[in-house]
């Protein structure tokens, strides 16, 4: 047997099985493929072992684990015919579902007050109707995550339930560069979801689960609410995150806080605690009068223990996996090779869930692990050399003083961040469209506090009861305020993050090829000249990539953005620039941080030339303070003072930001935008203030022969007027005016004024205003356009050249049947 | 601090390339910028209105 394989068996059979399941995710073989080539391996390798050639067997052997990675995918990609997502695929709408609550019961409040709940369910029967009296019983099985707005009395974990709703299948990515709902389901084998009707779910037995999961769960339900009692709302959601994997109370701007100073690991359970959580074991245990082993067992114990009360989180599981191969190697009395535990852990957790592999959680933490165990040797410090005259024997050392002590672990501490930032840069680039530079410093502060954080919380939880403990949350806060203002400081530095936005797949290789190299080469010498060549390199390939995307393809893009029940829309200009027009709502899940800055973020965007109010419903402007939060807005426009909450929240916002402020009405021209007319239509000055709609912005973008018509939420007073003014109207894309309203007469001769090709209309799914409206979609077809709806399609792209428009769609259409596919 | 003519050579060559590069991205910005300006074809706008201020 070869070496390498005899020394770290286990890291090459991870790196088998992720290279399976990667090419089975990407380009997956037929079925038959899979299985010949995994059992021709396993026959190989027998064959092999008979010929006494153990090296190819062994060879062999971890190849086979390719083909079983392609297998397993398939695996979890295939679903029995008794499986709910077929019912949800098949039939969708109302049904009854029996069956048992696997996870916590999750419980938020929305900004108007209402409690909505949601968990996992196992599904056990099913009648479709949603009528269980009426119909017969079908056996089903398959896990669906289940949202209510109405709950009943307390749900718990393990309760036996019967609940009425709707049940689909979950929806897919909806925006370029935006979160998909159906992936992050889809780790923890949900692939289906229902939402609950008015009824309220029966409970049927209580405490049916797994008693230790159930004890698990009320130890964290505890924990969390001492944490309540002790804390400000703010700080009990920040513990509650770093100790519990707890998340539900972090609001987007404070997490947004640690995605710009590259830290947001502290705020996932992740590898951090189970290490944190092993060190303050063992220095708690230290003084304890049993052998090393026991307290290595107990330390085991705890970690699995920790699992179960986070609800079997991934990253925890990973490092536990990890942390197991390590302390089983230390109780055995052999040295952990830190490849093959890193390959033990990747191994656990592909075996139990193998769609894991394309998470970016998953991705990060073993890519960071594996950049610093293959990399910080490049960074080792240089040897000691003998002082001259000495011969080279080694002088006797005087014993480090505390200041060297220090500076010493603050040098480590800085490769070690180094290492990890620089290793992850391709990944976070890809996905978060950021780099952070600065994270290298910001993770050194924010490290050793948040490990002092989590070990003067393990005496908060041991001590919460006792009156002599009250110094423990004093000093919990005081440990927190030092982590949040090392926070705050690090993201007001210039520089701090950076939107690059998501890197061309050619640069992407060179990039971590590149870096590679650097780290690995021989030929570096000093450590400081290797860090500076790593820097220079990565600015060198997102300087190019920034003059790409400037060379790039010079069409007018309109991209009416699917934010659910309201308008935002982004046009980007052949001659360069940006404008920005509505960001959707801002209230229960702010759309201008969740969808418009990761679409701008992840077109390299940081500046916006205009930010344009259409007028200000919350479904409208709502997202747009997040919008001047994110981005450097060079012009602000709107209509006039309509004396809304929000008219005067952005006009403050703007007047703070000093951005140069603008009031449209009909007749204006935006100039500046090369080769493209930006005309505005409306509001005049013939309607009072009061008809709010009837005074949105209504925009016509005019590039060569094609034309875009963006009309907000205009109603028949506007449209009756536009259409007399004899102004030119004529447009290839109509943003279909109030999300597809009801439009009466003066509708259809505005529409037919306007002669689009395509009709694009923004709302949600199910919305309770009827959108659109069936009169407004046959006066659309009757006009000879194309209708494509936000709801089905996700975001709408249109692309002129000047000459024609071209539409593309961002996700496939609903009814396609596509939502099962892999 | 002693450094290697490989290493001199790489920081030389990679920081060259940053330089050429940071001078285009900036000469791109400058021709994509946008001298953003509103033209009112209507007659005098009331307090504000029709201007960039």
């Amino acid at each position: 047997m070869s070496d390498a394989l005899r020394r770290r068996p286990l890291y090459f059979a991870a790196l088998a099985l992720s290279a399976g399941i990667g090419l089975a995710g990407l380009a997956p073989p037929p079925a038959w493929a899979g299985t010949t080539a995994f059992l021709s391996a396993v026959l190989g390798t027998f064959l092999f072992l008979v010929w006494q050639k153990p090296r190819v067997a062994a060879w062999l052997a971890v190849s086979a684990l390719v083909p079983l990675g392609v297998i397993l995918l398939d695996n979890e990609a295939r679903l029995p015919k008794d499986h709910i997502a077929w019912r949800a695929a098949e039939e969708p709408g109302e049904v009854a579902l029996g069956g048992r609550i696997v996870s916590e019961v999750a419980e938020r409040r929305t900004a108007f007050g209402a409690r909505r709940v949601s968990f996992t369910m196992d599904c056990s029967r099913y009648w479709s109707g949603g009528n269980a009296a009426d119909r017969t019983t079908e056996r089903v099985r398959g896990r669906v995550r289940a949202y209510l707005s109405s709950p009943p009395s307390p749900l718990a974990y393990g309760d036996e339930i019967v609940l009425r709703g709707r049940l689909e299948l979950p929806e897919g990515a909806r925006n370029p560069g935006g979160f998909d709902p159906r992936a992050w389901l889809r780790l923890d084998g949900v692939r289906a979801v229902v939402y609950g009707g008015k009824a309220p779910p029966r409970v049927l037995r209580h405490r049916r689960g797994n008693p230790a999961q159930a004890a698990a769960f009320g130890i964290k339900r505890r924990l969390s609410a001492s944490l309540d009692a002790a804390f400000a709302p703010r700080e009990a959601a920040f513990l509650q995150a770093l100790f519990l994997g707890e998340r539900s109370g972090i609001d987007e701007d404070f997490k947004d806080l640690f995605v710009r100073t590259g830290t947001l690991h502290i705020l996932s359970v992740s590898g951090f605690n189970i290490g944190f959580l092993a060190a303050s074991l063992l220095f708690l245990l230290k003084p304890a009068p049993i052998s090393r082993d026991a307290k290595l067992s107990i330390v085991l114990a705890a970690v699995w223990a920790y699992c179960l009360l986070v609800g079997w989180q991934a990253p925890v599981v990973r490092a536990s996996f990890m942390a197991t191969l390590f302390i089983a190697a230390r109780i055995s009395g052999r040295k952990a090779d830190a490849l093959n535990t890193l390959g033990f852990a990747a191994l656990g957790v592909l075996l139990w869930r193998p769609r894991e592999l394309f998470d970016v959680g998953f991705q990060l933490s073993f890519l960071a692990v594996w950049g610093l165990i293959l990399f910080m040797p490049s960074f080792a410090p240089p040897p000691a050399v003998p002082a001259p005259g000495t011969r080279g024997k080694p002088r006797l050392a005087a014993a480090p003083t505390a200041f060297q002590r220090a500076t010493r672990y603050a040098s480590e501490l800085f490769w070690v961040s180094l290492v990890a930032v620089f290793t992850s840069l391709p990944l976070t680039a890809w996905n978060f469209y950021l780099v952070t530079p600065l994270s290298i410093f910001a993770n050194m502060a924010v490290v050793p506090l948040s490990f002092l954080l989590f070990f003067t919380g393990l005496f908060f939880f041991l001590f919460a009861g006792l009156p002599q403990a009250l110094f423990v949350p004093a000093v919990m806060k005081a440990l927190m305020a030092a982590f949040l203002s090392s926070l705050y400081f690090f993201e007001e530095l210039p520089g701090a993050a950076v939107i690059v936005g998501r890197p061309e797949w050619a640069l992407l290789v060179l990039l971590s090829a590149g870096t590679a190299w650097i780290f690995l080469s021989r030929r570096f010498r000093s450590r400081p000249v290797r860090a500076a060549c790593l820097f220079l390199f990565a600015l060198d390939v997102f300087l190019a990539q920034e003059a790409l995307r400037h060379l790039g393809p010079r069409e007018l893009t309109l991209t009416v953005l699917d934010v659910g029940q309201g308008d935002a829309l982004v046009l980007e200009f052949p001659g360069g620039g940006t404008v920005v027009v509505d960001a959707g709502k801002g209230l229960d899940g702010d759309r201008g941080r969740r969808v418009v800055a990761p679409f701008l973020k992840s077109k390299g965007i940081r500046a916006i030339d205009a930010v344009v109010m259409s007028h200000s419903d919350e479904d409208h402007a709502g997202g747009l303070p997040a919008v001047f939060d994110e981005f450097r807005v060079k012009h602000y426009f709107s209509g006039a003072d309509d004396g809304s909450r929000l008219y005067s929240l952005l006009a403050e916002t703007a007047a703070k930001q000093s951005v140069p402020r603008g009031w449209l009405k009909d007749g204006d021209r935006i100039e500046g935008f090369r080769g493209v007319e930006l005309d505005v239509l409306n509001p005049s000055a013939e309607y009072p203030a009061f008809l709010k709609n009837d005074n949105s912005i209504v925009l016509r973008a005019v590039y060569g022969s094609t034309a875009f018509l963006l009309t907000g939420d205009i109603g028949a007073a506007a449209m009756e007027r536009l259409t007399a003014s004899h102004a030119p109207l004529r447009a290839d894309v109509l943003k279909v005016p109030h999300h597809g309203a009801r439009m009466a007469e003066e509708g259809k001769a505005f529409v037919l004024a306007v002669a689009p090709r395509y009709a694009a209309i923004s709302e949600s799914r199910n919305n309770a205003f009827g959108h659109p409206a069936p009169a407004t979609l046959s006066i659309l077809r009757a006009a000879g356009a194309e209708i494509l709806r936000t709801d089905e399609r996700g975001a709408l792209r249109f692309d002129s050249d000047g000459r024609s428009v071209k539409a593309v769609p961002f996700a496939g259409n609903a009814g396609s049947g596509a939502p099962l596919e892999p | 601090m002693k450094i290697t003519a490989f290493e001199a050579n790489c920081l030389a060559a990679l920081a060259g390339v940053a330089a050429v590069l940071f001078f285009l991205v900036r000469h791109l910005e400058a021709r994509d910028a946008v001298p953003l300006r509103v033209v009112s074809s209507a007659a005098a706008p009331s307090e504000g209105k029709g201007s960039v201020r």
